[in-house]
Order: structure tokens, then sequence, then C-alpha cells
């Protein structure tokens, strides 16, 4: 199955993007595969009012471990199947939590081999802040460039100082493509959803 | 990459760390480079452009080893003055440079941002350094190549144009390793621009004249450009772009033309070529490749 990957820095929106793009799709329960950063799979079902509850939270690195979506998208007559992976958020440095880490870990990994990357950045807190972009955006940046298939998604766009964040996201990542979304307002879905299934 | 990970867990190395390594060995630099320097070396003429690239190399490479055994390094200055007329081939070779110094780790990005004096000149006072900012943020790791640059400071005193090189010297200090500024224009602007300008002089320790091509080259571009379109010339069709190519040289279009004029005729010709093989309906493998006299010929000019 083809595999996108969600990842982004934390608190970006990348549960929540996961959450209600799924619900966009139409999926009305949600059933997660955890995979742990020991090793194992752990199901659970939810819908999606309990997965926004349970999983999305405002205070970082609320995911530490890769969590998986099995979606299916109609196309035409026929159905594309795919996985959406919510990862662990990037904080550059040596994170001293190593659960953190081994969560990181996992999201390098996936950074490299899923199919499609989603870099979910929070529009707003660059727009409040001209100078958040790092190293590590442009670290992921020229691997996205180098890479290919990697899409950008400028996320709060329901945020008043979004607007501005998306200019310098577009600015900043001027070679790769960026869609502005909310996972609140659902803004930007049908493009995502678009170039999702150009590229799967 | 399994390696990469396993620092990444135990705390050796952070993630981005993780990502700059992983982008650098990705690159594989040395293919990556032969294939820009073999892109040059294919170019017509311009040989005294190829042999300077050979020596910045050289000097970039040796910088490097001595500054890993901590010897005094020159910094490395490449900022660039490029000129000639249209068509010799200045901004193809800035476009190959900007490969080149990113395979060699001059320049983080490598790209080419074009721009001319409606790109960086405003309409009113702090306008200009503004526009000039941004194309200077455009540009940050990569080339940025200004275009007829004298024309910045044409209009006098009151110019905004002077702002722009204001900015532009402000620039190149601030960005110093990350930033490579190209001055590219007709020869005899150029040189009037700097003499009036004897501070930028200095600032752009290389100038590189690209000089007209000959009829030869522009021949031998022409066939180049056939090629690699497959196409290729009958006998007669050489024929005909001599005479083509001495007509527009005696009435001076060639010179504001070059490489540009020759590609103009070429594609005008495989145009032509359609139109006669609609009309004959022959259509084998040699007839679609063919360009004859025909083709080239009997145009009204340019």
């Amino acid at each position: 199955m083809r595999r996108t990957a969600v990842i982004g820095r934390p608190n970006a929106g990348k549960t929540a993007f996961t959450i209600s793009f799924a619900t966009y799709l139409g999926f009305q329960s949600l059933r997660f595969v955890k995979q742990t950063v020991e090793g194992e799979a752990v199901e659970l079902e939810l819908s999606q009012e309990a997965a926004a509850a349970s999983l999305v939270s405002p205070t970082p690195h609320k995911t530490t471990s890769i969590q998986a979506l099995e979606l299916e998208c109609a196309v035409g007559k026929g159905k594309r199947q795919f996985e959406l992976l919510d990862t662990c958020g990037l904080v550059e440095g040596i994170h001293p939590e190593r659960n953190i880490r081994l969560a990181m870990a996992q999201s390098l990994q996936l950074i490299k081999d899923a199919d499609l990357v989603l870099h979910v950045i929070d529009a707003a807190a660059v727009g409040r802040n001209q100078d958040s972009f790092g190293v590590l955006e442009e670290e992921l940046a020229s691997w996205g460039e180098a890479r290919g298939n990697y899409l950008l998604l400028a996320n709060k766009m329901d945020l008043p100082a979004a607007r501005a964040g998306l200019a310098a996201i577009q600015s900043f990542f001027s070679a790769l493509p960026v869609i502005a979304t909310s996972a609140r307002t659902g803004q930007g879905f049908k493009e995502v959803k678009k170039y999702v299934l150009r590229i799967l | 990459m399994e390696e990469l990970l396993a620092k990444v867990k135990r705390g050796e190395l952070g993630v981005e760390e993780a990502l700059g390594q992983l982008n650098r060995k990705d690159q594989t630099p040395t293919l990556a480079l032969q294939q820009a320097k073999a892109r040059l070396n294919s170019l017509v003429g311009l040989e005294n452009v190829k042999k300077l690239v050979e020596e910045l190399e050289a000097f970039i490479v040796i910088q490097k080893r001595r500054q890993q055994v901590a010897l005094a390094t020159e910094p490395l200055v490449l900022h660039m003055i490029f000129s000639g007329s249209p068509g010799t081939g200045k901004t193809t070779v800035a476009r190959i440079l900007g490969e080149l110094f990113r395979q060699l780790g001059v320049l983080p990005k490598g790209h080419l941002v074009e721009v001319e004096r409606a790109d960086l000149v405003g309409e009113y006072i702090g306008h200009t350094a503004q526009k000039t900012r941004e194309q200077i943020r455009r540009a940050l790791g990569g080339i940025l190549f200004i275009d007829e640059a004298y024309s910045l400071a044409r209009g006098g005193e009151k110019d905004f144009g002077k702002e722009a090189i204001d900015t532009l010297v402000k620039a190149m200090e601030d960005h110093k390793d990350q930033l490579l500024l190209i001055l590219a224009g007709y020869e005899t602007e150029m040189e009037g621009f700097l003499s009036t300008n004897p501070g930028l002089r200095s600032r752009f320790p290389i100038q590189i004249k690209f000089p007209d091509y000959t009829i030869m080259q522009l021949e031998a571009i022409a066939e180049k450009m056939l090629s690699e379109r497959e196409y290729k010339l009958s006998k007669d069709g050489r024929a005909a772009l001599r005479r083509q190519l001495v007509a527009a040289s005696l009435s001076g279009e060639l010179a504001c033309g070059n490489a540009r004029l020759v590609r103009n005729l070429i594609e005008r010709a495989i145009r032509k070529q359609a139109v006669r093989l609609m009309q004959t309906g022959s259509s084998s493998r040699e007839e679609l490749m063919l360009i004859t006299a025909g083709d080239l010929g009997g145009g009204e000019g340019f």
C-alpha cells in the first residue's frame, strides 16, 4: 500500500490534520494502528470526535509513535487505498527524552521511505514570528527538493496571523509546492486530496 | 541510514543533523560535478570561460584542503562580470556555474535568479531597497544574475538605480557565503559603468568576456541544436545556412543575436520542414530528420 507521511514540528497540527482529512474523505470511524517505538502495533478505533479529543493536544509532543490510518478514496469508478501516517513532531538538537528521540527516528525513517510526504507547518506561528525557520526546515527543504513528492501544508489558516505566515512559507520553500490548509475549517483539503491522488 | 537512525535514537545526533548528512550523501557530488563540467565543455567556443572554470575549481578544492590542515585560506570572492553581446552564452554559463559551485560546496543551492533593472528599482523613495532586498533574498544560496547591469547607473543623480547598487553592495558583504552576484551586459556599456563606479570593479574580481561567435562556431552551434532535436542538415542545407549567416553578419544582425539568432533560424526551419512534409506527404525516417536548403532559405529576415 502506498504510504503518505505527515511530518512537521510539534504542534503544527499534524494529528488534527490527519483526523480531519480522514473525516473529509468520508470516514466516520477511524481505525488507528499505533506503531510504538518498542515495535508493538496497537489498534484503536475511535470516532472522529473521540480521536480529536484524545489524540490532539495543545502541549507539544502529544504524538510519540506512528499512528497509521488506512484510507480509501473513490477515484472514477474504482477506489484507491493508501495509508496516512501521523508522526512524532521533529525538533532540532538532541531531545532529552529517549522516547521522543526514538519516535523522531521513526519519523525520519518515514521521511525517507514514504511515497509522499506532507510537511505540516503552523502558518500562524510563522506569521507571528518571521524567523521561525531553522536548520531543520532548510534540511527538510533540500531533502524534499531532492526526493520529490514533497508537499507543504501551511496549516492553521483559520487564524489571523496565518496569512503573513503563508507568504513567508511560500518564499522560504520556493522550490516546493505549498497548499494553505486549516484542519479546523477544512480549507485546502480539496487540493490536498487532488495532489495525493495524483501521486499515489 | 540505519547507523544515522541509531545515532538519533542514542541521542548523539539531532534530527536536522541526520537529515543534513542524508542530504550530503544523496547528492553523489562527483558524478553531478562531472555532468556539470561536461555540460560546460560541450558548449561551442568559450575557451576562456572553460579555462577559468578549471582554475576556479582547482582553487576551491585546494583552499578546502588547506582549510582541513588549518592553513591560512584566501576568502572565496567569486562575484563576476560577464560582458558580451546578446546570445553569446552568458546566461547559459551562469546557470552551469551555479550547479558547479553547488557541487563544489561553495553555494548551498546554486540556483540562478535572473533580474533586470525593473526588478530592482522601485517607483518611490524606499521602494527600491525593498524590491532589491526581495530579489536578493530569492537568490540567497545561489546566483543573482543582473542583466544589463549598467542601466542601474543611468538616469543621473536622482535616479533610484544608485540605491539599488548600494543595497546590492551591502548584501554582498552581509551574505558573503550565500550569494554570488553576476553583472552582465554589453562590453562597452559595462566598461563605462565600472569606470564611473570604481568601488564596484574591485568587488568583482572575476571578469569574463564573451566574444561574438564566428560563423564557423555558429554553424557548429546550429548542428548541435539540430542533433539535440534529432534533425540533421542536408548538404545544400548546410550551404544555405552558411549563406544566411554570412548575410546576417554583413547586415550586422549577427552581432546582436549570435546563438539566439541561430536558434530562431533553426526553429523556423523546423516549422517550414513540417509544412513541406505535409504537402509532399512523404514521411520516411530520413525525410523526417532532414532539413534542406528550401527549409532554411527564402525567409524574409529572421
